[in-house]
């Protein structure tokens, strides 16, 4: 009887648990908004979003997002744009000349981004709070040893303080990516708010006048957002276009074929079609001898 | 003495001389042309509607017209082998075996010059190829080192053929109008002087030193349209040695299975004997030794490596969809011929016959070999190409037109042998004389 009950109860149970998934309404994905703060070169900032959503584990770009993106707070004065993400979920948006005024007397800032509602996703607000920075570069010389050191430094009233112990990377920009300058991957400031690294990248070739850029920043910092300074140094080895388009080639057109090509296959074919030409004639010769019916002289 | 003379020349003449066909003959023929017009009609559908016809697409652009060129020309290089090099060393045994080696070369060639250019969509623009062509391109070598080896072997042909035409001549009644005004056109001022005889011999002297560069360079040229190019099974700088070696083997192998045929149906068993098999059968062996040690080189090299495209080629040969056909061509192309020639009773006439063919067909198949699977296995991966693009296997009309071919070939060595004695009359005359002197 007590076995009975145990597999009505286990029925009831299965059954139960195949209507839920069945009739249960899907559940929407939860939209997730990152915000990024951006300045290059101590110039204009601005400020990165990227939409995405988690399925199965794993994050997935979410495009053609609304985002509003204020500073400060979130009011219609201190809104910086609206964006819309591309394919990769990902947009940007740089600060309106409208509040060049409140920015310039900011020391601390807070940035909020706040997705638009939609059919699919419910409107989600992300903010990030940083403190305004900057990031110099200076190049070093000692003991024919190539230097960089990189200070960062917080806006603290009117002033600029250097800060320590912030991760920097000082690297090389390349066509396809960065290449550390040194042998370590990050370098921290120090109580000046320097970080220094020793350029161990000799004879990386740089442009034609021998300059590569060096970048100082910080990438994703809690505190100061993602800074960067590039600097041109004539520290490459001058990079010398070799063009070899109206040069003789293998691969050149027809009227390029280099010479010892030209030579090497003209002095085999003129040979064996000499000698093909003098078998022709000595036919020519055997016809005669028999035309003329020569005396066997041999 | 004189008469016994005359009378041995008359019995080699009439033993030699062409023959019409019988019905075995006209029956073989008639074949040979039904198969070769078969080709041809499927040349004028591929003419008509291009390429389409074939499967050949984007990946396999070389299919099995680029096999049979590579076989053709292979097969031609027995000219050389035979009767040059066997020539120059003073071989006189292989004598009855000069005349069916050179035409062999030169039916060969003349089709492989065909193949290539049935294998362009657009065959008018042959002329391109002469009017625009890069002398940097291995492909113009190609072309150059092919009618160049042509022009030779149809002069080596041509030249010891003169004193036996003058004996076709001088048998006027008993031959066709038309014939007999071909042989007085190519060898009617032939008339056996010794001046002329001088001459002859130093040119097919010349001949026999040129050739034999030239026919190396034909098949290393040849092995350069695959080895300067960068792919899985391509990429060796042995190709030269593997595909002369390979050349030399089914040429060999195609006149062992010639002289067995003509032997058998023209009753030459006087002239191409048991001494003739066993001499051939142990060369032939020899180059099928040789062939081998040049796959195993050329195999297990890339094998020991095993570099990521290297190894989806191999692996595909070994054991995967071309492993049947890739076994079938070495135990069929060399190791089952080894085997069968190693021994004396193998070096008989029915036995080297079998052992011919075989390696004849194993030949053809490793061809296939060599040029498909590494089109079907490219650096860069096969991404959104239509199912069909990763597997190649030929239409009725590309296997039509490359049989038509094969018979095309076959045709002119049989109206040759029908028109000219197989066997150089003069010189087994002279070669008579000589031995019973």
């Amino acid at each position: 009887m007590k076995l009975q009950n145990n597999y009505k109860l286990f029925f009831i149970l299965i059954t139960a648990f195949y209507c839920n998934s069945i009739w249960a309404e899907e559940p929407k994905p939860k939209l997730l908004v990152d915000v990024g703060y951006h300045l290059d070169n101590n110039t204009f900032p601005f400020v990165s979003i990227f939409t995405k959503s988690k399925i199965e584990k794993k994050f997935i770009a979410v495009p053609n997002i609304s985002v509003k993106v204020y500073l400060g707070q979130e009011a219609d004065a201190n809104l910086l744009g609206t964006v819309i993400t591309n394919k990769y979920g990902k947009g940007m948006i740089s600060f309106p000349v409208s509040v060049n005024t409140l920015w310039d007397t900011l020391s601390q800032f807070k940035l909020i981004a706040t997705s638009v509602a939609g059919k699919k996703y419910e409107s989600v607000s992300n903010e990030v709070s940083l403190t305004k920075a900057k990031i110099y570069i200076d190049t070093l010389w000692a003991d024919g040893v190539r230097s960089i050191a990189v200070t960062i430094k917080i806006k603290s009233g009117n002033e600029w303080k250097p800060v320590k112990d912030v991760e920097t990377k000082i690297v090389i920009k390349r066509s396809v990516g960065n290449l550390s300058i040194g042998d370590k991957e990050t370098y921290t400031t120090d109580s000046t708010g320097k970080a220094t690294a020793e350029f161990t990248k000799v004879g990386m070739p740089g442009d034609a006048g021998g300059n590569i850029i060096i970048v100082g920043k910080t990438e994703d910092n809690e505190l100061y957002g993602n800074i960067s300074l590039e600097r041109k140094v004539k520290w490459g080895t001058p990079l010398v276009n070799v063009n070899t388009f109206d040069q003789r080639t293998l691969f050149a057109t027809r009227d390029k074929a280099p010479l010892w090509l030209l030579f090497l296959a003209g002095f085999i074919f003129i040979t064996v079609w000499a000698v093909i030409i003098y078998l022709f004639l000595q036919i020519i010769k055997i016809r005669k001898a028999g035309m003329e019916n020569w005396p066997d002289i041999a | 003495m004189e008469n016994t003379t005359a009378l041995i020349n008359e019995q080699i003449t009439k033993d030699l001389l062409p023959q019409k066909f019988g019905k075995r003959g006209m029956i073989w023929t008639g074949a040979l042309i039904v198969i070769a017009l078969i080709g041809a009609f499927a040349y004028y559908r591929q003419l008509r509607y291009g390429l389409v016809v074939t499967s050949m697409r984007d990946y396999v652009s070389w299919g099995i017209y680029i096999s049979n060129f590579v076989f053709f020309v292979a097969i031609s290089l027995v000219g050389s082998l035979i009767t040059a090099v066997f020539r120059l060393a003073n071989v006189h045994w292989s004598t009855p075996l000069t005349r069916i080696a050179e035409i062999i070369a030169v039916s060969a060639i003349v089709f492989a010059s065909l193949i290539i250019i049935v294998d362009m969509g657009r065959p008018e623009r042959f002329v391109n190829l002469f009017m625009y062509g890069r002398i940097q391109s291995p492909i113009v070598w190609d072309v150059i080192v092919i009618s160049t080896y042509f022009v030779i072997s149809l002069l080596l042909l041509y030249l010891p053929l003169l004193p036996d035409l003058k004996i076709l001549i001088a048998r006027e009644s008993k031959d066709a109008k038309g014939l007999q005004k071909m042989y007085r056109f190519l060898g009617s001022f032939w008339k056996g002087l010794a001046i002329q005889e001088k001459i002859n011999n130093k040119a097919v002297t010349i001949l026999c030193i040129t050739i034999i560069p030239v026919a190396f360079c034909i098949h290393t040229v040849t092995s350069w349209l695959f080895a300067t190019t960068y792919r899985p099974g391509w990429d060796s700088t042995n190709f030269g040695a593997y595909f002369i070696s390979g050349a030399f083997l089914v040429g060999a192998g195609g006149v062992v299975v010639a002289m067995y045929v003509f032997r058998k149906v023209y009753k030459l068993e006087k002239y191409i004997n048991e001494m003739h098999f066993d001499k051939m059968g142990k060369i032939v062996v020899m180059l099928a030794l040789l062939y081998l040690y040049f796959n195993v080189n050329e195999y297990l090299v890339p094998a020991f490596k095993m570099k990521k495209p290297e190894e989806a080629h191999l692996t595909q040969l070994f054991a995967g969809e071309f492993a049947p056909l890739f076994w079938f061509a070495i135990c069929v192309g060399m190791l089952i011929p080894i085997a069968i020639l190693l021994f004396k009773k193998g070096r008989k006439p029915v036995p080297m016959f079998v052992a011919g063919i075989m390696i004849v067909i194993g030949a053809w198949f490793k061809r296939y070999l060599i040029v498909t699977p590494t089109l079907l296995h490219p650096f860069l991966p096969m991404y959104n190409v239509p199912e069909s693009y990763h597997h190649y296997f030929p239409s009725w009309e590309e296997w039509a037109i490359a049989i038509g071919s094969l018979a095309g070939a076959l045709l002119v060595i049989t109206f040759f042998a029908r028109i000219f004695p197989i066997i150089p009359i003069h010189e087994t005359i002279i070669e008579q004389h000589e031995t019973a002197e």
